[in-house]
């Protein structure tokens, strides 16, 4: 079916939205066409967001038209949004974990039988009846708490179908699966499209896009700025197109020199059924990346090292001591840590980019107990400058900044204290494509000065890009290495499902 | 031009600017309630009336400056009043048995503290080791001490004064004057600059924002967290000691009913004063603004006659106020804005734009 010729489903048309007097949105227009999956890509910041809660309901537009089949269609609450068949999933989903997939699917739209009661019976049929259609594998009766995230994306599909929805607008969604489940969820959105349904899919993630993506928007500073058929999906224009000006050559890549006075020992670790057995060796000035399925260890094995979970056996050792059960005292040896739910752990978002420069560094710009603005201020002022942290505005609650800003302030506070084991937790994920390029620069530059930097990250291309030698965890041991030579994004993904490739040594 | 630009900016709009930021709210909610008493009752403004306002916010204050510390980690400590019962016993009966020697003061004043020491420590330990919800350990807690204070004062009141009384320590804490101020209120006064140091000045106050703002971020950044709440509950226990032992030497009289009802004040206090339950937000200022409100309210309403039946009444309404007030500025902060506000804002800018384009 060429998507080219089908008619056009949803239609955008000068949409203007302006919060406190700032535009975010300037005229865009934007359609999507019955069974095709349309990309929409942007930084943080470019205005996706605000447009999908346009047509969602979440947010009134100023100006511009909406129409759905061709008839206009005036959206200014949810209900009118779902009323025109649109529905949306988030990146954050909205299930109730202790409800079954039938009883989520049908939550706030109950099919009432007699007397006005919900039909369970009915409902449940229903489901079941979506689910072999659609030929998801799941079950009717689980209850969703049980379900990993990728079964739990399938419900929200299905509540979505259950609905009739005519258009599904999805948010990032793989933003908390891991590679294999990604999988199942583009299995899954290309038999949504064969089977007629329009697709809005926004993502940060190329490589997905590239596969998945019939066309493509692409928004920059709240203008839509190109739209591209499927032949035209280029790595390097899209980039162009989303930051506006073109690109450096990308192939930078060269191996700095190691520095073997500068070792991190891992031996024979284990964590409950998770880590059964990890053993290895991280240099100076080398980048490595650790690869694996979300839920495969990566997170616990990286906070053992750190000592934010205690190992139930094995030995980490730093330089020939083993390293302290207590946080402290690792940062203090120069270890530090950047976690995976920035939200909840990076940061203090009510506090400061200056407080939360500071509270990394205490131990060095306040050993006495007592605190010296002076030297607080200087911190944070050198901090916003040397990472580019923006708005430069010390005294602004980090919880007000972007995303990727945030993680330039979660990064940076670390940075200023060059450390010499730095571990990263997904650094890169909901980052916009800018600020991606100047997070990887400051890690080759610590890199560089001769410290470790460990990764763990999902991200493949990012992974297989930045790494100078890639472990790639599977059942909890190291199932594979890669060198950056020759190590290809299929390769790690095979590793991770414990598939051994010729790119790879096996361990 | 920039500069002149700024000069410029009208005295309304500098007014307005004021009147929304936090100290212009709190300066028109004081001159309101002057406003209120000068009209119904004009005892209020007498010398004698204000130092007994000024005792009243000194105990609030005390207590409000300890209270600060748990609730900035995002904990609650109802049990201050039971706290300032029991070391306000252990003062009174130990000076009253010991024969009204400055060994028999200190002993009791010993005692108090230790107390507060114990059991902040355990609120510190139950709340960060087993995890135990704050409202409900200290809610125990508050029912346990009141109950070992009826038995350590067999039910009797103490009134610890003699005749002579006028030259003695226990006299002194409560009621000597110092330059023109009950001790008692220099009392606060200390506690307020002890408290402020510590909360802006040491790297234990600001941890703790850090701690309430977001528990597990704060440990990952190597901060002791457990030990950080613990400390937090005893300041807040020892404050509660001081202000009962200052409480009973003001009224000369100590007992099972000492302090009751002191908790719901102090979280009022709070709550006036803008800092967040949940934690990680507030500071000094808000604190001693909330005991000042409050000590000047509950004045209001024994001075219009207003019977004590309906104190808790305008106290509940005032606590309901001080919330929404301050949930709404948060909002505002947030950048959230009623639909019809933004569609204000919208047009006057499109209106600015077309005005610009015209020219």
């Amino acid at each position: 079916m060429s998507a080219e010729t089908n008619p056009v489903l949803l239609e955008c048309k000068g949409i203007v939205k302006q919060f406190n007097g700032i535009q975010v949105l300037k005229n865009v227009d934007l359609d999507v066409r019955r069974g095709e999956v349309h990309a929409l890509m942007g930084e943080n910041g470019a205005g996706k967001s605000t447009i999908i809660k346009i047509i969602t309901g979440v947010y009134t537009r100023d100006a511009g038209e909406i129409y759905m089949d061709g008839e206009m269609v005036n959206i200014q609450t949810r209900q009118d949004s779902r009323d025109a068949g649109i529905s949306v999933i988030y990146q954050e989903l909205s299930l109730l974990p202790a409800l079954t997939v039938t009883e989520n699917i049908y939550l706030g739209q109950e099919i009432k039988g007699k007397l006005g009661l919900p039909d369970w019976k009915r409902m449940r049929k229903e489901t079941q009846a979506l689910i072999e259609h659609y030929g998801f594998d799941i079950n009717p009766d689980a209850v969703v708490e049980t379900l990993g995230m990728a079964k739990r994306q399938m419900v929200e599909i299905l509540k979505a179908l259950a609905v009739k929805a005519k258009l599904i607008i999805m948010d990032e969604p793989t933003a908390s699966l891991a590679a294999s489940e990604s999988e199942k969820l583009f299995e899954t959105i290309n038999n949504l499209k064969s089977r007629g349904a329009a697709i809005l899919y926004i993502s940060h993630r190329l490589e997905e896009v590239y596969r998945l993506a019939d066309r493509l928007t692409v928004m920059r500073d709240g203008k839509n700025v190109g739209v591209l058929e499927k032949d035209e999906i280029e790595a390097r224009r899209v980039i162009e197109l989303m930051i506006g000006h073109k690109l450096k050559n990308e192939d930078d890549y060269f191996r700095r020199p190691i520095h073997e006075e500068n070792i991190l020992e891992v031996k024979d670790l284990r964590y409950k059924n998770m880590l059964k057995g990890i053993s290895f060796t991280a240099r100076g000035g080398e980048i490595l990346g650790i690869g694996g399925l979300v839920g495969s260890g990566r997170t616990e094995l990286i906070s053992c090292i750190y000592g934010a979970m205690k190992q139930d056996s094995g030995t980490i050792t730093y330089n020939g001591k083993p390293t302290s059960h207590k946080i402290l005292a690792n940062m203090k040896k120069g270890f530090g840590l950047v976690p995976e739910d920035r939200r909840r752990e990076g940061f203090i978002p009510l506090l400061s980019i200056q407080q939360n420069f500071a509270l990394a560094s205490y131990d060095k710009i306040a050993p006495t107990g007592i605190v010296n603005s002076r030297k607080e201020v200087e911190l944070a002022e050198r901090g916003i400058k040397d990472y580019d942290v923006r708005p430069p505005m010390r005294n602004l609650p980090v919880g007000n900044l972007s995303g990727g800003n945030q993680q330039k302030v979660v990064l940076g506070r670390w940075l200023a204290r060059h450390p010499n084991v730095l571990l990263l937790d997904e650094p890169t994920a909901g980052v916009d494509v800018g600020v991606k390029a100047d997070l990887y620069q400051y890690m080759r530059d610590l890199a560089q000065e001769g410290h470790i930097v460990i990764m763990v990250s999902s991200d493949l291309a990012e992974l297989t890009y930045i790494s100078d030698r890639i472990l790639v965890i599977h059942n909890g041991v190291f199932f594979e290495e890669f060198m950056h030579e020759n190590v290809t994004q299929e390769a790690v993904l095979l590793a991770s499902s414990g598939v051994h490739t010729e790119e790879g040594r096996p361990l | 031009m920039n500069g002149k630009a700024k000069s410029n900016v009208s005295a309304g709009v500098r007014i307005k600017g004021f009147l929304g930021s936090k100290w212009g709210q709190r300066a028109v909610l004081l001159i309101l309630s002057a406003i209120v008493m000068a009209i119904f009752e004009p005892k209020f403004f007498t010398g004698g009336n204000w130092s007994s306002i000024l005792l009243a916010i000194a105990l609030y204050g005390i207590m409000a400056c300890g209270m600060l510390f748990v609730i900035l980690i995002g904990c609650m400590d109802l049990s201050v009043g039971s706290m300032a019962a029991c070391a306000g016993a252990y003062l009174a009966f130990n000076w009253v048995n010991g024969g009204y020697t400055p060994q028999a003061f200190l002993t009791g004043l010993l005692l108090g503290l230790i107390a507060g020491v114990i059991v902040g420590l355990l609120h510190g330990v139950l709340v960060a080791f087993l995890n135990l919800p704050a409202f409900v350990v200290t809610l125990a807690t508050q029912y346990l001490i009141y109950g070992y204070v009826v038995w350590y004062t067999k039910g009797a009141f103490i009134y610890p004064t003699r005749l002579n009384t006028g030259g003695d320590i226990f006299y002194f804490i409560g009621n000597q004057r110092f330059l023109g101020l009950a001790m008692p209120v220099w009392i606060f006064i200390i506690v307020v600059i002890i408290t402020a140091f510590i909360l802006s000045k040491t790297t234990y106050g600001r941890r703790l924002y850090a701690v309430g703002g977001s528990n597990r971020a704060a440990e990952l950044v190597g901060i002791n967290t457990k030990r950080h709440t613990i400390i937090a509950f005893i300041i807040c226990s020892l404050c509660s000691s001081l202000a009962g032992m200052v409480l009973v030497s003001m009224n000369m009289v100590s007992g099972c009913t000492t302090a009751q009802g002191y908790q719901g004040d102090v979280l009022m206090a709070m709550m006036v004063g803008g800092i967040n339950l949940a934690g990680g937000e507030g500071d000094i200022s808000g604190a001693v603004f909330g005991a000042l409100f409050v000590g000047i309210i509950n004045n209001m309403i024994i001075l219009l006659g207003i019977p004590s039946d309906y104190k808790d009444t305008i106290q509940g309404v005032i606590i309901i106020a001080a919330v929404a007030i301050n949930v709404y500025q948060s909002r505002k902060a947030a950048g959230i804005i009623s639909p019809a506000k933004a569609r204000r804002i919208a047009e006057k800018a499109a209106k600015e734009e077309a005005a610009k384009s015209s020219q």
